[in-house]
């Protein structure tokens, strides 16, 4: 027994691992059924990849619940007792690397396994003909593997701010969560006090200066997953068009919050790590 | 006799409190040392500095161990409730898995008396179970010094004769320092104790050179002592 399989067992004998993988199979499965009833009612031509696209808005709810999780397993001083069986047992450095590359990889695998059975049921089910451009999805999936990166440090981070888990969580939510709808109420409120209302959401980032502050917020990096369901045609019209907004084919489209999730991701371990050490229990 | 702790001028302060104050204590190995002294006295925040839980503000400790030879058991132990008795002492074992078969968590599970829910998971056990399976967590790693933060508070007396008995088993080969409330166990398994107040300590030295009257129990002289020092510190306040 190690601190691998401690963690594998939490999720496998708690409701949390069923529900977590429930809710990442309900996402795939709830894309392909809105694809399939869009399909129906519209009876234009549905493709595989807009399934896809459907599947990254979908699997928004089951990437909070792996937040929640996440952040209450470590909150590992929340329980005293857990905690010094714990700590006088093994290093805080296997203690913090065992979770964050455990709860990093759980949520890429799951995330990875509902793209794959949306995917595929996709290709079943809609017009396949299209093929996914490989160049594009490596580079999508590397922002999705930064933004995995990042949202890992900020649990790191808010687990050492706070003993409790319930504060914890909540602090990583809110900031996951509520900053982005903040900040997306305040661009709507500047657009309007500028008379800019007209202007569509795609175009907020070079009109809105409150938007041109909030892209360089690092979880903003999730925004080019929709890399990962380009198509040729997609390709020579130079635009991915997602969920019906059009964005313009562009590699830096999220450069800026990679820069700053680069700069943050290290400043927070750091910071959790100073933190953790120096706590009495 | 050689020493395996040395303890000089451990101070601790909480803020205004003085949790411990000038404290000094020589541990001899393989003997078994009571800690004695009421709620408040300091004696967990000891257990807690010498294991690296806590921080001394300043002082001295020396131990002629390596620091994985070291063992702590805590008042109110407890494990992921999700595991069972045999995965939580596996764990355990890990970190001295080079040294400690993987044979020996059975034998230690029988030991503490929980061979009859090796498969169970310590979600639904008891103050007293999780009390033993704490003893188990912490004899799988064949401690030199064991630190008891009293073992025996939650355990009927019949579980505390056994724990007791396991403790008088560890004499000579293990050097077990043990906090308690209760006097009588400490007069039956201890070789030496030291009674503390207030984070000072009052007497150190054997058990048998304590009582020198007759007339008087073991316990009403603790007792004396401590209260006698109760009135001082209140006098001189």
């Amino acid at each position: 027994m190690n601190l691998w399989r401690v963690e594998l067992l939490h999720l496998l004998r708690t409701w949390r691992g069923w529900t977590l993988s429930g809710v990442f199979l309900l996402a795939s499965l709830l894309a392909v059924l809105i694809g399939f009833l869009i399909h129906r009612s519209s009876g234009s031509s549905f493709t595989y990849d807009q399934t896809l696209d459907l599947y990254m808005l979908f699997a928004w709810p089951a990437l909070l619940l792996w937040t929640g999780i996440a952040a209450s397993s470590f909150a590992i001083d929340s329980n005293k007792e857990r905690s010094v069986f714990l700590r006088l047992r093994f290093s805080l450095a296997e203690i913090l690397i065992s979770k964050s590359i455990f709860y990093f990889a759980l949520a890429g695998t799951l995330w990875l396994a509902g793209f794959a059975i949306t995917f595929f049921l996709g290709l079943v089910i809609f017009d396949g003909s299209h093929q996914i451009s490989l160049r594009w999805f490596l580079w999508g999936l590397f922002f999705f593997l930064i933004s995995g990166i990042f949202n890992t440090s900020l649990i790191l981070f808010c687990g050492a701010l706070f003993r409790g888990a319930v504060a914890s969580v909540l602090v990583v939510i809110g900031l996951s969560l509520g900053l982005p709808i903040i900040a997306s109420l305040l661009v709507f409120l500047e657009l309007l006090i500028r008379g800019l209302t007209d202007t569509p959401p795609v175009e907020w980032e070079t009109v809105s200066y409150v938007a041109r502050v909030l892209v360089w917020w690092p979880p903003s990096t999730y925004d080019a997953i929709v890399f990962m369901s380009v198509t040729p045609s997609e390709i020579a019209a130079n635009a991915n068009i997602s969920i019906g907004q059009a964005l313009d084919l562009d590699p830096y489209f999220r450069i800026k919050p990679l820069v700053a999730s680069v700069i943050s991701v290290p400043a927070m371990a750091l910071f959790a790590w100073h933190r953790y050490v120096r706590r009495e229990i | 006799m050689t020493i395996i702790l040395n303890i000089s001028d451990l101070t601790k302060q909480f803020g205004e409190v003085r949790a411990l104050d000038e404290f000094n204590l020589q541990l001899e190995q393989g003997t078994v040392h009571g800690l004695v002294g009421p709620n408040g006295a300091g004696k967990t925040t000891l257990l807690s500095i010498l294991v690296g839980l806590r921080r001394k503000t300043h002082g001295d400790i020396q131990y002629a161990v390596p620091e994985s030879r070291l063992a702590l058991l805590p008042d109110t132990p407890d494990f992921f409730p999700f595991l069972t008795t045999r995965e939580v002492v596996d764990l355990a074992r890990y970190p001295f898995r080079d040294r400690v078969d993987v044979s020996t968590v059975d034998k230690v599970i029988a030991e503490v008396g929980l061979e009859e829910a090796v498969d169970r998971r310590v979600g639904g056990f008891s103050r007293g179970m999780k009390q033993r399976l704490g003893l188990a967590t912490v004899l799988i790693s064949e401690p030199e010094v064991l630190l008891l933060d009293e073992p025996c508070s939650a355990l009927d007396p019949f579980g505390r004769r056994e724990v007791l008995d396991l403790i008088s088993g560890l004499k000579r080969k293990t050097t077990v320092l043990f906090s308690t409330h209760i006097l009588s166990d400490v007069e039956s398994v201890c070789d030496s104790m030291t009674v503390m107040n207030e984070g000072r300590v009052l007497y150190d030295g054997p058990i048998d050179a304590f009582t020198n009257s007759d007339t008087q129990s073991f316990e009403d002289s603790v007792l004396d002592l401590l209260t006698t020092d109760s009135n001082n510190a209140l006098a001189e306040k």
